[in-house]
């Protein structure tokens, strides 16, 4: 599998992305954000996707865009851009070792993917 | 798949079942003892990591598989079973283990399982599970008739429980939940990843039930 | 231009200045970058007319988009408002022989919704092209050979002219890639469901055996495509070191009638550029070659160690470069052979030595008369 580097930004990508179907914007898509990646652009928008690689099953370089929205991700740490419920998350795993922290029979808490 | 006489295998049910939905790995549980399978559980709390991983915490993620590690090592794992689709993948790929789905362990042993059930039901393949046989085996094997859905096995949507997208941005989260329940035409839709199963039930309206695998089978017990 | 008059019109949600929605939109399938101002999601023909109305007014230049697939670069903006037609995708009505959709349409999901009828033109990436966009580049498809191009198949289109004028049209303004108006509605002829299909894969060894097949399948009707997978394609692919002529029938005619024979066919003729384009030859071109002259195009590439594929019934071929440095040979020697430029993927910013003077004077002609502003579409193809 690629970088976003051989990104060629043919859009085959747009056929099998439900965030695209739901939002109707390029933004959102695999060859969205490796249009950002490739320009070294940081945005949220990196928290807006699955993290999978259903919508490069049509990528004819195979661009492995959950790596690279990963490699983000990190940088979006590193510089603290991270969202608040990561950091609710991280908090938790650091302090309890497990994201979810201790707790309270039947307490309903947020969830983390 | 990987051993066909499976001795101590390690049950990992993940943080989440753990933490939020212990029923379901007591399900499991009892349901590898009445298989007569020889599967233990840790009695300490270790995290794969993966929601680290996924997340871009990458340090995070090297202490929790370092201490995960150590802990295999020390109690002599060899063989581990879990149901959640993140712990599969994030020991197979960045541990190196051999690891089965719960679905796999208990699709070899499909012919022990009574048929319990005659009706249809759908079946959501939860994408980052990536195993479309081994449900479907343990499925049929109890009497249900599968209704495919409109999009399943690699073809398959997401559902909006992915890549973080439940805690971050919980709305488009929800409206994924709701496309994929959308394409239920039955009144029951089994799921076998604990988390989407959690978020599709949170989504679903009277029409669809959605259950978690080891739920429909734990009728046997 | 002043977001807030924006965002009465399409909501808060549908309007944008940020800077990840402006790179993004920047660019399109020709990685060609411009410069987005804003970028503009609209649902309805009203939202359409009050753009267009107001970038007239402010003499703001627009730039109308689909899937932004396109490889000459039509959905660039300079500058320009972009005005994104995914949204804008119902299937207003289904008739006997007809059907109408708003631009945004995807081809394929239209041609799922239609069940027993068809609409043929289908262009390789159907799955994810817009009737819009097709209509813009007056695009053809896989079945070109037999069914043409959107100009055969538009029966009329609602417009927003670049005046602001909303008028219906014939299919005279399909091809005009933007430059004269926004289509905000067309209705397109369709036909009936292609039941009976067979195939013939045949492989060559003689480029003269090749072309002469060819020849004899021009004046073949039931032959509905005949495409082409070239000696060096073949084995940059992994096939067999042989030059390739994969035949499509309506009816039994062709040796193949087995069905999952014939999608595995359709799924190696569907995979060629992913491949050839993993292996980095990333830019496809369109040539027009006419059949006398075939040959020797095809002897000339395979000189070249340049892989080549497509419709050769419709006497196209899509060389794979791997950089924009070879072009230039490749447009000389079609020059050279007769040939036309930019045959399929439409003329845009890359092919815009395609069109005469003749045909770009009558272009300017027609774009004084619906844009006389000048803002659709600003610096594309005259």
């Amino acid at each position: 599998m690629a970088g976003v580097d051989k990104c060629i930004l043919c859009g085959l990508c747009r056929q099998d992305s439900s965030l695209l179907k739901l939002t109707g914007k390029e933004t959102v898509t695999a060859r969205g954000k490796a249009v950002l990646i490739k320009k070294g652009i940081l945005d949220k928008i990196f928290y807006i996707d699955p993290m999978n690689d259903v919508t490069v099953r049509h990528c004819p370089t195979n661009v492995e865009i959950s790596e690279e929205i990963r490699k983000q991700r990190e940088k979006m740490v590193e510089h603290g851009m991270e969202t608040k419920a990561n950091r609710r998350m991280i908090d938790n795993l650091r302090d309890y070792g497990n994201p979810y922290g201790i707790l309270k029979k039947g307490e309903i808490r947020e969830v983390y993917s | 798949m990987i051993f066909l006489k499976p001795k101590k295998i390690l049950y990992f049910p993940g943080c989440f079942v753990s933490t939020m939905l212990p029923e379901i790995s007591e399900n499991y549980e009892r349901i590898f003892n009445k298989l007569n399978l020889d599967v233990y559980k840790l009695n300490q709390n270790i995290c794969c990591g993966a929601v680290a991983y996924s997340n871009g915490y990458t340090q995070d993620f090297m202490n929790l598989k370092e201490r995960a590690i150590g802990v295999f090592h020390d109690t002599g794992v060899k063989n581990i079973v879990t149901n959640s689709s993140v712990c599969l993948w994030t020991f197979g790929r960045h541990y190196g283990f051999k690891v089965e789905h719960a679905t796999q362990l208990l699709s070899r042993f499909k012919n022990k399982l009574p048929v319990m059930y005659d009706e249809e039901v759908s079946y959501y393949d939860a994408v980052d599970l990536g195993i479309y046989d081994a449900p479907r085996g343990v499925l049929d094997a109890i009497g249900f008739d599968i209704v495919e859905l409109e999009r399943s096995k690699e073809n398959s949507i997401i559902c909006g429980a992915e890549g973080g997208m439940i805690q971050n941005v919980p709305q488009i989260a929800n409206k994924l939940a709701e496309e994929v329940l959308s394409m239920c035409k039955t009144k029951k839709l089994i799921v076998a990843d604990p988390l989407v199963y959690y978020h599709l039930k949170n989504n679903s309206k009277a029409n669809v039930k959605v259950l978690e695998l080891s739920e429909v089978l734990v009728k046997w017990i | 231009m002043d977001l807030t008059w924006f965002e009465k019109l399409v909501g808060k949600e549908n309007i944008s200045d940020e800077i990840i929605d402006r790179e993004i939109y920047s660019t399109d399938g020709s990685q060609i970058k411009g410069r987005a101002d804003k970028v503009i999601w609209v649902t309805d023909v009203k939202q359409v007319h009050q753009i267009v109305l107001y970038a007239r007014r402010h003499e703001k230049p627009i730039t109308a988009r689909g899937a932004g697939t396109n490889l000459v670069g039509a959905a660039v903006p300079f500058d320009a408002l972009v005005v994104d037609f995914t949204k804008m995708n119902k299937i207003e009505a289904i008739g006997k022989d007809y059907v109408v959709v708003q631009p945004g349409v995807v081809c394929d999901d239209l041609n799922k919704a239609l069940k027993e009828k068809f609409f043929p033109i289908v262009p390789e990436d159907s799955a994810v092209c817009t009737i819009g966009g097709m209509c813009g580049i007056n695009s053809t498809g896989i079945y070109g050979k037999r069914f043409g191009r959107m100009k055969n198949w538009v029966l009329e289109v609602d417009m927003v002219e670049g005046s602001g004028r909303m008028r219906k049209h014939g299919s005279e303004v399909v091809g005009s890639e933007g430059l004269l108006g926004l289509f905000t509605k067309i209705k397109l002829r369709i036909t009936d469901r292609i039941v009976e299909k067979s195939m013939d894969l045949l492989k060559f060894d003689k480029i003269e055996d090749l072309v002469e097949k060819v020849s004899s399948l021009k004046n073949n009707k039931e032959a509905i495509s005949v495409e082409h997978i070239s000696k060096v394609a073949a084995e940059l692919i992994g096939l067999e070191k042989k030059h390739y002529l994969i035949v499509e029938y309506i009816g039994l005619e062709g040796s193949i009638k087995d069905h999952i024979e014939m999608e595995r066919i359709v799924n190696v003729r569907k995979q060629v550029f992913s491949k050839l384009a993993s292996q980095d030859f990333i830019l496809m071109e369109d040539p027009y070659v006419p059949t006398e002259n075939m040959a020797e195009f095809l002897y000339w590439l395979e000189g070249k160690s340049i892989p080549c594929f497509g419709p050769i019934g419709m006497e196209i071929l899509h060389p794979c470069l791997t950089s924009r440095e070879h072009v230039s040979e490749v447009n000389e020697a079609v020059s050279k052979l007769n040939g036309k430029l930019g045959s399929k993927f439409g003329v845009g910013l890359l092919k815009k030595e395609s069109l005469n003077e003749v045909e770009k004077a009558e272009l300017r002609k027609l774009k004084i008369s619906f844009d006389p502003v000048g803002i659709l579409n600003v610096g594309k193809v005259i």
